[in-house]
C-alpha cells in the first residue's frame, strides 16, 4: 500500500490509535513491528519471509561481531556476503544472465544461458543496506549489538522507511525506540506539513512530469531537439519530486510517531559543484557509499590517482545499486568522471572564489540533468539519441510542455534558491507558510483524480 | 516554535498544529466559496423545458443546483429515468412538457435523469435533492429495472452499474459491483463534500473527462476553463432529440421471455422503497408512475409474471398510502423499445393522467401555488 491511498490511512489511522496508547509500555514496539510487517506484506506476504531470514540472520551477526571473538571478522564477512549474495540473486541475476549471454553473443556462441524470472522483493536494495550498516558498526564499535529481538526487527521493517529509505543508521533509530520521547503538537505539526509538502511533490509534481517525460523517452527518435531537452528536464525534476516526496512523507509519518528520521534530500538543484550535489541528494545512501566503501577502500587519503580510482569504483557501484542494467553503471560512471572534474576544478582559485555560485549552480544542474538521461533511457541507443538531440539537433518544433507545469517547477526552484539566501527570512513568515501551503493543497486537490505513478525508486 | 538537534528539512515549509487549524478554515472556505463564485461565472439559464444536459448525468453538482432552481420555480416536479428525461423526444416533448402543455403552465419541471435505475434514484433523492421540499413530487417508476436479475443487480457476475456513485457502496454489498475500495470510499465522500462533485463537473464539462493533469498534458498551453458557454452549449445540444424514435418493430426488436424478477427479493424495489420514504420525509407529496412498459413485447409467459409484479406494487403503494397511477395501455406503435415512447405515446400518457382523479387531487395544491 502506498503513502497517498486510501488503505494506507486507513492503516496508519488503526496503527496510531494504538500507538498513542502502547509506545511507552511493552507492547509498544511489538504494536509497531507488527504494523511494520502488515505494511510491508501487503505488497507481498512472500516478501516477509525475505525480511524475517535477513533480521534473524544480522540480529544474531551484530551479536556475535560485537563481542572479543576471534572470529568477529569472519562473522562480518558471511554476513555482509549473505545480505549481498539475497541482494544480488534477486535483484541482479536476470541482469548477469542478460549480461553473459550477451559476451556469448559477441563471442559468436550458440549457448545461451535461461535467464530467471524472478520477483524483485520491494524495498530490498534498502532494508540489506540497512542491514549491512548495522553489522559493520556493531563490529567497529560505533554502537553496541541491540539485545532485544523485536526491537532491532522494528529497526529493519520500521514501515514508513523500509520500502524507499532514507537509509537510516541503527544508531539513529534504534535509541528512540528504546526510549520513546513525548510526541506533542510540534510533532503532529512537523509530521503534517513534511506529509503534505511530500504528497504535493509526488502528486502534483512528479506524476505530472511523467506524463511528458514518460512519452519522449518511450519514443525518443519521434521528437526534435526541444522536446527532447524539455524532456530532460522534466525527468530531472520528476525523479527529484517522486523520491524526495516520499522520503518527505516517510519523515512526516515518523514524526507524528514520535522518530526522528534523518534528512535525505537537501534542495540537492542548487548545489554548486558536485560532490555538493551528493551532499543534497539521497544523503543517506551517499553516507552510506562513503563508510561502506569509499573510506573502506582508502577515501581521499591514498594519493590522487586512487583517490579518483575510489570514486569511480564507488560511483560505479552506486550506479549498479540503482538498477540492474549498464545504463546505471554509465550513469554512476558520468557522475564519477563528474566528481574527479570536481576535485580538479576545486584546486583552482579562480572557480571556487571569483566564478559566481549562480553559475555554478546552473553548470551543476546541466551537467546532472545530462546524466540522468542515461539513468531514465531504456537503452545506451535511446540516451545516445537523446543527447545527441540535445546537443546537434535543430531546436525547431513544439516542445508541448504544460506551461502551468514548468511554471509550478521553475516556482519551487526559485524558492529553493530563495531558502539558501538571505531570503530564507521571508519564507519563514507565517502568512507566507499558511499561504503556501493552502495553495498547495488546493493544487493537490485539483490535480488529485488521476491514476498516479508508482515511485520511481520503488524499483530499486 | 522549539528548537532541536533534528534538521527539519529543506524547505520553510513547517506550521504548528495551530497554523494547520488556521489553514484548514481557510481551505474550508475556499472550497466553500469556489464552488459559489463559480456559479455567477459559470450560469444555468434554464429555458421553461429544460432538462439536464445527457452528457452530464452524471454531474449531480450540476444536478443539485438544477433542482435547488426548480424547486424555486415549479410547484411540482418529476423525477424518474430516461422515460422521464425523455430519450427518444427533443425537450419540448417529454412528459413533463406534455404535462405541462395540458396544464397550460409551467408546473412541472423535468427532474429525469438518464440510466436512472431505483437504486440510483434512491440514493439521487437521498444525496443531491435535499432542496427539495414540500413539494409535489411525481415519481416513475420503471419496470424495466425489474425485468432481470442482471438489471436489478441481484445478480452474480460482474456488471456494469450505471451511477455506480449513488448505489450503495459498502452495505449491502452487491456482488455484481466490483469496485475498488478507494473508488467506493471517494463515491461515498462525493455525497457529503460537494467541493467534489464540483471538480467532476470541471472535468467532465471543461476537461474532457480527463483528469487535470492529463487534459493540461494534451494541450500544454491552453486553459481549460476558458470556454464560459460550455455549460449552454450542452444544454442547448440537450434540448434536441437524442435518438430517432422509431417504433420498437422496425427497429427489428422480438418480443422477450422478460426473466422479471420477484419483489420480495428484488434489490432494486427495496431501494425504490426508500427513495419515497427520503422523498415523504421531506415533506414532499409523492405520486407514483407505474409503468408505462411495452406489453406487446413480452411472450404472454413474461406478461402473466408482470401482471403479478405490478399487482404486489400496487399493494404496496396502497398500504403505504402513496397515490399512484398505472401508465395506460398503450398501442405498439408509440413504443420505441420495452419502455419508451414517441411524442404521441408521452401525449397518451398525460392525458391518461389529467383524467386520473387521484392524481387531480394530488395535483391541486400544487396547481393552486402555481397561480400564486
Amino acid at each position: 500500500m502506498s503513502f497517498q491511498s486510501w488503505t494506507f490511512l486507513g492503516f496508519f489511522a488503526v496503527f496510531y490509535a494504538g500507538w498513542l496508547g502502547l509506545r511507552k509500555t511493552r507492547l509498544g514496539v511489538p504494536w509497531l513491528l507488527l504494523a511494520c510487517y502488515v505494511f510491508y506484506g501487503s505488497w507481498n506476504p512472500l516478501f516477509l519471509l525475505l525480511v524475517l531470514y535477513l533480521t534473524v540472520v544480522d540480529y544474531f551477526a551484530g551479536r556475535a561481531v560485537s563481542g572479543a571473538g576471534r572470529r568477529r571478522k569472519l562473522v562480518l564477512t558471511l554476513s555482509v556476503l549473505n545480505s549481498l549474495l539475497l541482494l544480488g540473486f534477486f535483484k541482479y541475476a536476470g541482469f548477469v544472465t542478460e549480461s553473459l549471454n550477451g559476451l556469448l553473443g559477441l563471442a559468436q556462441m550458440s549457448a545461451r544461458l535461461p535467464e530467471p524470472s524472478i520477483l524483485l522483493p520491494v524495498g530490498i536494495s534498502f532494508y540489506s543496506f540497512r542491514s549491512i550498516s548495522y553489522v559493520v558498526d556493531c563490529y567497529r564499535g560505533t554502537i553496541p549489538a541491540e539485545r532485544n529481538f523485536l526491537r532491532y526487527a522494528t529497526f529493519i521493517a520500521f514501515f514508513p522507511e523500509v520500502v524507499m529509505g532514507p537509509i537510516e543508521r541503527a544508531g539513529g533509530i534504534l535509541p528512540q525506540l528504546k526510549e520513546p520521547r513525548p510526541i506533542t503538537a510540534q510533532h503532529i505539526g512537523d509530521g503534517i506539513s513534511l506529509f503534505v509538502v511530500g504528497l504535493f511533490k509526488k502528486v502534483a509534481l512528479a506524476d505530472f512530469l511523467a506524463l511528458y517525460a514518460n512519452n519522449v523517452f518511450e519514443f525518443p527518435g519521434d521528437y526534435e531537439g526541444f522536446a527532447v531537452l524539455t524532456a530532460a528536464f522534466a525527468f530531472c525534476w520528476q525523479i527529484y519530486f517522486d523520491f524526495s516526496g516520499y522520503t518527505d512523507m516517510a519523515r512526516g509519518l515518523a514524526r507524528m510517531m514520535g522518530v526522528d528520521a534523518m534528512l535525505n534530500f537537501n534542495n540537492p538543484y542548487v548545489a554548486v559543484s558536485l560532490s555538493d550535489f551528493w551532499a543534497r541528494w539521497h544523503i543517506s545512501l551517499s553516507r552510506w557509499f562513503r563508510d561502506y566503501v569509499y573510506i573502506p577502500l582508502g577515501g581521499n587519503r591514498v594519493g590522487a590517482w586512487r583517490t579518483y580510482r575510489n570514486l569511480i569504483v564507488t560511483m560505479l557501484v552506486s550506479g549498479l545499486w540503482h538498477g540492474a542494467a549498464w545504463t546505471f553503471v554509465a550513469w554512476g560512471g558520468v557522475h564519477a568522471i563528474g566528481l574527479c572534474l570536481n576535485r580538479l576544478l576545486d584546486r583552482s582559485r579562480f572557480y571556487t572564489e571569483r566564478v559566481p555560485d549562480a553559475l555554478r549552480r546552473i553548470w551543476v544542474f546541466i551537467f546532472v540533468m545530462l546524466a540522468w538521461v542515461f539513468f531514465r533511457a531504456a537503452t545506451f541507443a535511446d540516451a545516445r539519441v537523446i543527447l545527441t538531440k540535445i546537443f546537434t539537433a535543430p531546436f525547431t518544433g513544439p516542445a508541448e510542455f504544460p506551461v502551468v507545469l514548468l511554471g509550478l517547477v521553475l516556482a519551487v526552484w526559485l524558492y529553493q534558491w530563495f531558502h539558501e539566501s538571505r531570503l530564507r527570512r521571508v519564507l519563514t513568515l507565517r502568512p507566507v507558510r499558511i499561504a503556501l501551503a493552502v495553495g498547495m493543497i488546493l493544487i493537490l486537490i485539483l490535480t488529485s483524480g488521476s491514476e498516479g505513478e508508482a515511485f520511481i525508486y520503488q524499483q530499486f | 516554535m522549539k528548537k532541536d538537534a533534528w534538521t527539519f528539512s529543506s524547505n520553510a515549509i513547517r506550521l504548528s498544529c495551530r497554523e494547520w487549524l488556521g489553514c484548514a478554515v481557510l481551505l474550508v472556505l475556499a472550497l466553500t466559496l469556489g464552488p459559489r463564485a463559480w456559479t455567477v461565472r459559470e450560469r444555468l439559464d434554464p429555458g421553461p423545458a429544460f432538462r439536464m444536459p445527457y452528457e452530464l448525468s452524471e454531474d449531480y453538482w450540476l444536478y443539485t443546483r438544477w433542482v435547488r432552481h426548480a424547486t424555486a420555480t415549479r410547484p411540482a416536479v418529476v423525477f424518474g429515468d430516461s422515460v422521464i428525461w425523455g430519450a427518444y423526444v427533443d425537450a419540448t416533448n417529454t412528459l413533463p412538457a406534455c404535462l405541462n402543455r395540458l396544464a397550460d403552465r409551467q408546473l412541472f419541471a423535468n427532474l429525469g435523469v438518464p440510466g436512472l435505475h431505483l437504486a440510483a434514484a434512491a440514493g439521487l433523492a437521498e444525496y443531491y435533492t435535499r432542496a427539495l421540499r414540500d413539494k409535489a413530487v411525481l415519481v416513475n417508476l420503471n419496470p424495466l429495472w425489474l425485468s432481470s436479475r442482471d438489471v436489478d443487480l441481484t445478480g452474480e457476475e460482474e456488471a456494469r452499474v450505471q451511477h455506480p456513485g449513488l448505489v450503495p457502496q459498502f452495505r449491502p454489498r452487491l456482488a455484481c459491483y466490483r469496485a475498488e475500495r478507494g473508488e467506493r470510499i471517494t463515491r461515498v465522500a462525493s455525497r457529503y463534500l460537494p467541493v467534489l462533485g464540483f471538480l467532476s463537473h470541471l472535468k467532465v464539462l471543461y476537461q474532457d473527462n480527463l483528469d487535470l493533469k492529463s487534459w493540461i498534458s494534451e494541450h500544454p498551453a491552453e486553459n481549460p476553463y476558458r470556454a464560459r458557454d460550455a455549460l449552454s452549449r450542452h444544454v442547448r445540444e440537450s434540448a434536441s432529440a437524442q435518438r430517432d424514435a422509431v417504433s420498437w418493430h422496425k427497429r427489428g426488436m422480438k418480443k422477450q421471455d422478460f426473466p422479471w424478477v420477484t419483489l420480495d427479493a428484488s434489490f432494486q424495489w427495496q431501494r425504490f422503497r426508500a427513495a419515497i420514504d427520503v422523498l415523504r420525509s421531506r415533506g414532499n407529496r409523492v405520486f407514483v408512475m407505474v409503468g408505462p412498459f411495452n406489453s406487446h413485447m413480452m411472450e404472454p409467459a413474461a406478461l402473466t409474471k408482470y401482471t403479478a409484479l405490478r399487482a404486489g406494487i400496487e399493494r404496496w403503494l396502497d398500504n403505504a398510502k402513496v397515490p399512484y397511477c398505472r401508465a395506460p395501455d398503450l398501442p405498439s406503435d408509440v413504443f420505441t423499445d420495452a419502455s419508451h415512447t414517441t411524442a404521441a405515446g408521452y401525449e397518451l400518457i398525460a392525458e391518461h393522467l389529467f383524467a386520473d382523479a387521484s392524481f387531480k387531487a394530488w395535483l391541486a395544491p400544487a396547481e393552486r401555488e402555481g397561480t400564486k
